[in-house]
């Protein structure tokens, strides 16, 4: 799912397991707090302590096959992500003066991926992955604005543009991909 | 033997012949190299941008580029 920081994690083992006894004291403090206000909020900041516990990327794994399994028995839905940003160009398109009618994509299925499809339940999702990654990084301490990965600084060079670029050619071919297997 | 299990209908593949094979597989092909010359999936690369990273941002432009093509051709 994401570029895999295990060879990191065991670089930095040592201090890596400092750092997250205090922040377990922290999230300790916390959920007190938080279940004398509001009970909800505490299985939240729980759940982020567990999964982003070094190691545990096997565990969030299981955990998002558990939550496909859910999200279709009780939502109805497939969770998934890329319809979404296809739906949010018609909008954008549209917003700012283009008819998106002019391309068939927008029109197909009674413009089920129109400017109309908007908002839905899978945005709702897209949305909520970006809040709740803000949330666990901010838990973490792992929230960090970067615009190189560390893994690619290392391979390719710290240069932002070429991973810009590079980048923004992986999301246009993948989408492609997406499109054409229906996904 | 006839009896269904009782989920079935929740999920249904619809595979009609060999074109539509075709683009399941090439479609999936593309969607994978993409992912990994990005390093997320559309998903995850929503993710990203949410923990600071903003070479997200530049994938998910790129997937607007590709489905709103009219916003990046000159008017």
């Amino acid at each position: 799912l994401r570029q895999s920081k295990s060879a990191e994690l065991i670089a930095f083992g040592i201090g890596k397991g400092t750092g997250l006894v205090s922040e377990q004291f922290r999230f300790t403090q916390r959920i007190r707090q938080g279940a004398a206000v509001n009970g909800d909020k505490g299985a939240v900041f729980l759940g982020a302590m567990i999964v982003n516990c070094p190691g545990n990327q096997f565990f969030a794994g299981a955990l998002t096959g558990v939550l496909l399994v859910l999200s279709v028995l009780v939502a109805g839905h497939f969770l998934g992500a890329s319809t979404t940003f296809a739906r949010g160009a018609s909008v954008i398109e549209k917003a700012v003066g283009i008819d998106p009618s002019q391309f068939a994509y927008f029109t197909t299925q009674k413009g089920r991926y129109g400017p109309g499809s908007l908002p839905n339940w899978q945005l709702l999702f897209v949305v909520g992955i970006i809040i709740g990654a803000f949330i666990s990084s901010k838990l973490s301490g792992e929230f960090k604005i970067q615009t190189v990965p560390d893994m690619w600084r290392e391979k390719f060079g710290p240069n932002p543009a070429k991973r810009g670029i590079v980048a923004f050619m992986g999301g246009a071919i993948g989408l492609v991909g997406a499109r054409l297997a229906g996904g | 033997l006839t009896q269904r299990p009782r989920l079935s209908g929740l999920a249904q593949l619809s595979v009609s012949g060999f074109i539509a094979l075709a683009f399941f597989f090439i479609g999936g092909l593309l969607f994978g190299i993409g992912w990994g010359i990005l390093g997320y999936c559309p998903g995850t690369a929503a993710g990203a941008l949410g923990e600071g990273r903003i070479d997200g941002l530049w994938g998910v432009l790129g997937i607007f580029r590709q489905m709103g093509p009219a916003l990046f051709l000159p008017r």
